[in-house]
């Protein structure tokens, strides 16, 4: 390889870039390194911007280590179900729609509370002593990339990408006051899955 | 506007490309991309800017030479194929300069260029490779490989060992 610049004259990078053309890629690739990834891949969590990145397998297990100080944590693929939450504790979450996923911010060092809507998720802290209720749970999770995922009579632990897709899903079909049809159909549809998935 | 010093840009558009990967493989192919659809857009534009003289019938001789003679348009008609010359023509006149000489260009891109005969200092094919590489490729993009021919090394006559024999055996 010559080096750039001067070797091929002045105008080489336009000639390199107009004679390289590099195949379109279609479909979801690694967001570290590029590779073309399947439908079904891992995501690793930013801890700063809390962004979640699409990652291939080899990016996906360098950050697999939980002792590790990193910048990045691969969200592992576990799924497990707790007793739901009963009537009194649901109600002192106050929880102001039918849904919300928690999780411990490891940089913040806090515990927040998730619920999705119409403009994505909106983010609240727990009352204190509501969240007491559910502190076995929460000792549960791993930081940063698992969440509890809780609704009326029901408690489980996900990924943390399974609750930023149903925030996703929820988005698009989210009507009105209470969200619409759609969006509780997609919501019990989420939820089926989440059952089906988990061990006790 | 200031006149544009083309080449430092031309550099100066390498450097930024290259810059760009420290914000990832993808930054670095966005980058590539846009500078790939500008170039793009102008080399439509000077295809049809050549096409409307050409159909006027002002792309005469004389024209064609100052354009394949002034180093920022030929360039840049070298970027996008337009260069009026033959490949031929292009090389053998870059050569030429190195006392080398055009045999030919195969259809596969492949250039055949014949060098001069050794000198007794022993300029060789190895010496000579880099600068007509270099030359080649400022002309001629296309080309996808170079041979060259170097001619059989000349004998040295056994007459010439005894030229000056006569010489200094002379009283």
């Amino acid at each position: 390889m010559t080096a750039p610049g001067r070797a091929g004259g002045p105008l080489a990078a336009l000639r390199r870039v107009t004679r390289e053309r590099p195949a379109p890629v279609i479909g979801e690739r690694c967001d570290m390194c590029a590779t073309p990834v399947g439908p079904e891949h891992g995501h690793v969590v930013d801890l700063h911007s809390r962004a979640l990145m699409c990652s291939c397998r080899p990016c996906y297990l360098l950050f697999t280590d939980e002792g590790a100080h990193l910048h990045y944590r691969a969200v592992p693929d576990r799924y497990r179900r707790f007793d739901g939450v009963d009537a009194r504790a649901w109600d002192e979450l106050e929880i102001p729609v039918g849904l919300a996923f928690l999780f411990r911010n490891s940089v913040q060092d806090r515990t927040i509370a998730f619920y999705p809507g119409p403009a994505g998720t909106t983010e609240s802290e727990l009352p204190l002593d509501a969240w007491r209720r559910i502190e076995p749970q929460l000792a549960e999770l791993r930081p940063d990339v698992e969440a509890l995922l809780i609704r009326r009579g029901e408690c489980f632990l996900v990924p943390i990408d399974a609750c930023y897709e149903l925030s996703g899903r929820l988005r698009t079909l989210w009507r009105g006051f209470d969200g619409g049809r759609e969006a509780h159909d997609a919501i019990d549809a989420f939820f089926a899955r989440v059952k089906a998935r988990s061990r006790p | 506007m200031p006149e544009l010093d083309w080449q430092a840009a031309g550099d100066r558009i390498d450097a930024l490309i290259a810059a760009s990967a420290s914000g990832g493989v993808v930054a670095h192919e966005r980058a590539e991309e846009i500078a790939r659809l500008v170039a793009d857009v102008y080399g439509a534009g000077l295809e049809r800017l050549l096409d409307l003289l050409h159909e006027q019938g002002a792309l005469t001789d004389p024209v064609v030479d100052a354009l394949a003679a002034d180093d920022l348009v030929a360039g840049l008609l070298l970027v996008h194929g337009l260069h009026p010359y033959p490949v031929e023509t292009r090389i053998g006149q870059a050569v030429a300069h190195l006392g080398a000489e055009l045999v030919g260009v195969s259809p596969d891109g492949v250039a055949r260029v014949r060098i001069p005969p050794a000198d007794g200092c022993g300029t060789s094919a190895a010496a000579l490779r880099p600068a007509i590489e270099q030359a080649i490729e400022a002309v001629a993009p296309e080309i996808a490989a170079i041979e060259l021919e170097e001619p059989p090394r000349a004998v040295i006559p056994v007459s010439s060992l005894f030229a000056r024999l006569g010489e200094t055996s002379a009283p």
